[in-house]
């Protein structure tokens, strides 16, 4: 009887060991040849600073189709380029050739000295101050707001605190009901001292909100993902893109500690928000202030933030014209996957296009990729979901 | 996750022996490769999920804090009588530097609203 290393066939392991080094020699020359991993080059103009913060105007070669501007504000965590990451996986592209006006927050590098901006600084400080200056700029009383992952909870508390400056709110794999435990995240920032983490750190340092994010999936985010590399080592542009994607993946902002401790005790471990208990300043949100119209987007196989914590937001909210768009696929499909380009950003401009008169239609026409096949809330099914309640997430 | 490795090591083991036992054989590496990180993946993640395990991590990160305050305290005794800026003071000086810039961006704003 043969062994059990006998039945791997050696031939060929000597083989393939062969050609990976071919690979590694090669990927190596391409390595050294990149000489820039360039992210976020969409033609951009700053337009306000305060602090660390940057709001950046987006150059429109086209026609603008929609009057309203877009404010994109991304989470703290990670940066806003996500979205323009490269130039055939770009929802910033993909939007300003469908006629949007785009401006988008960079909320820079926090340092010791912002220790203690809060929650109330961000919200009602920096993101209101970049709204009024739209506002202006626009002419326009109220504006888009389009909101991505903690992007899109702060987008919709803002709403909630200042739905006269807020036309449509378009929500992106955004938590807002944090009582599941469905994403290993929720379940773990509900055991974790954040007091002892902020009085430690005071500005909680990227790389540990990093190795945490690492840990969700560590066999495949620390080795398949290298190994997989080698299979595009040889191709300079394919492994440009992946450079590009593991730049923004360990280019994490630190988090300004008074933040974050409101943001996790209240949301992931109180779940103020959902409850209508949060306070922001001295205001408490309720997220049935939430008047305009809103699409809220969800990832149906979202490991960091589970359709279970963004879906409640459409029962929770005040107004009747609300979309609940199901994407299939994770968290950062959303933004980068084929899918969010051939279908996603068409969705969000077609919604929003039939949004933006000033009495806007209100229309039962779904975006271009189908309600039925999304499971999203066409304007008929409103009143049927807000009685039995959202299907579970699958 | 000791026992979690080991665990996942031994399914793994016994996958290849079923396999070999059937007279299949890995005919690449990745085939072997893709079921170690499957087995491996699914056996964290099965203890990842658990709430003895999020507990026991929570519990580990404040010992690791616990240690970190102490040895920033130490240092700031040590430290003490050295002409530099010890962390806490730092921290009262941005203390004092975010409460002007918070007036001062309220005065502007009541400025601009006055002028409106």
């Amino acid at each position: 009887m043969k062994s059990v290393l006998e039945k791997f066939d050696m031939k060929n392991f000597i083989k393939e060991v062969s050609e990976v080094s071919t690979k590694l020699i090669k990927g190596t020359e391409n390595l050294a040849g990149i000489e820039e991993i360039d992210v976020g080059t969409a033609p951009k103009e700053l337009v306000y600073e305060e602090d660390k913060l940057r709001l950046y105007h987006y150059k429109q070669d086209g026609k603008v189709t929609c009057g309203v501007p877009v404010l994109i504000v991304y989470a703290l965590v990670n940066r806003q380029y996500m979205l323009d990451i490269q130039p055939d996986r770009s929802i910033v592209r993909n939007l300003l050739q469908r006629g949007m006006d785009l401006y988008i927050i960079d909320w820079g590098y926090p340092t010791k000295s912002d220790m203690y901006l809060t929650l109330d600084d961000y919200i009602s400080g920096y993101l209101d101050n970049c709204v009024d200056v739209i506002r202006k700029r626009s002419g326009k009383d109220k504006i888009n707001l389009m909101g991505i992952c903690q992007g899109g909870t702060f987008c919709g508390i803002y709403s909630a605190l200042y739905p006269e400056k807020v036309k449509n709110l378009v929500t992106l794999v955004a938590p807002f009901d944090f009582s599941t435990n469905d994403g290993l995240l929720f379940s773990w920032a509900k055991n974790m001292n954040v007091d002892a983490l902020v009085d430690t750190y005071r500005v909680i340092p990227g790389d540990f909100l990093n190795s945490g994010f690492l840990m969700l999936m560590p066999f495949t985010l620390n080795i398949r993902k290298y190994m997989d590399m080698l299979d595009v080592v040889e191709d300079r542009q394919t492994l440009l893109n992946f450079l590009r994607m593991e730049k923004w993946i360990f280019d994490s902002p630190g988090q300004a500690g008074e933040c974050l401790r409101q943001f996790m005790k209240d949301c992931y471990q109180g779940n103020k928000l959902i409850k209508g208990e949060l306070r922001i300043g001295d205001r408490l949100v309720d997220l049935r202030d939430i008047t305009m119209p809103l699409l809220n987007i969800y990832a149906s196989a979202d490991h960091l933030v589970p359709p279970a914590a963004t879906r409640p937001l459409n029962d929770a909210v005040g107004t009747t014209d609300k979309t609940l768009y199901e994407f299939k696929g994770g968290h950062i499909g959303v933004f980068v996957g084929s899918k969010s380009q051939k279908e996603l950003a068409p969705a969000i401009a077609t919604w929003l296009h039939e949004r933006d008169g000033e009495g806007h239609r209100k229309t039962s026409s779904s975006p271009d990729t189908g309600a039925e096949k999304t499971g999203q809330t066409t304007p008929e099914k409103k009143q049927s979901t807000k009685d039995k309640g959202l299907k579970k997430a699958k | 996750m000791y026992v979690a490795g080991i665990r996942a090591y031994e399914k793994v083991i016994a996958t290849v022996a079923d396999k070999v036992s059937k007279g299949d054989e890995f005919k690449k590496f990745d085939e072997f490769f893709d079921l170690w990180l499957d087995v491996s993946e699914k056996a964290y993640y099965a203890l990842f999920q658990t709430q003895d395990f999020s507990k026991k991590q929570g519990e580990l990160l404040e010992a690791q804090l616990n240690v970190r305050q102490h040895f920033f305290k130490f240092m700031e005794l040590y430290l003490y009588d050295f002409p530099i800026a010890l962390r806490s003071e730092m921290d009262d000086l941005y203390k004092t530097v975010y409460d002007l810039k918070k007036k001062v961006k309220s005065l502007e704003k009541q400025i601009v609203e006055a002028h409106a």
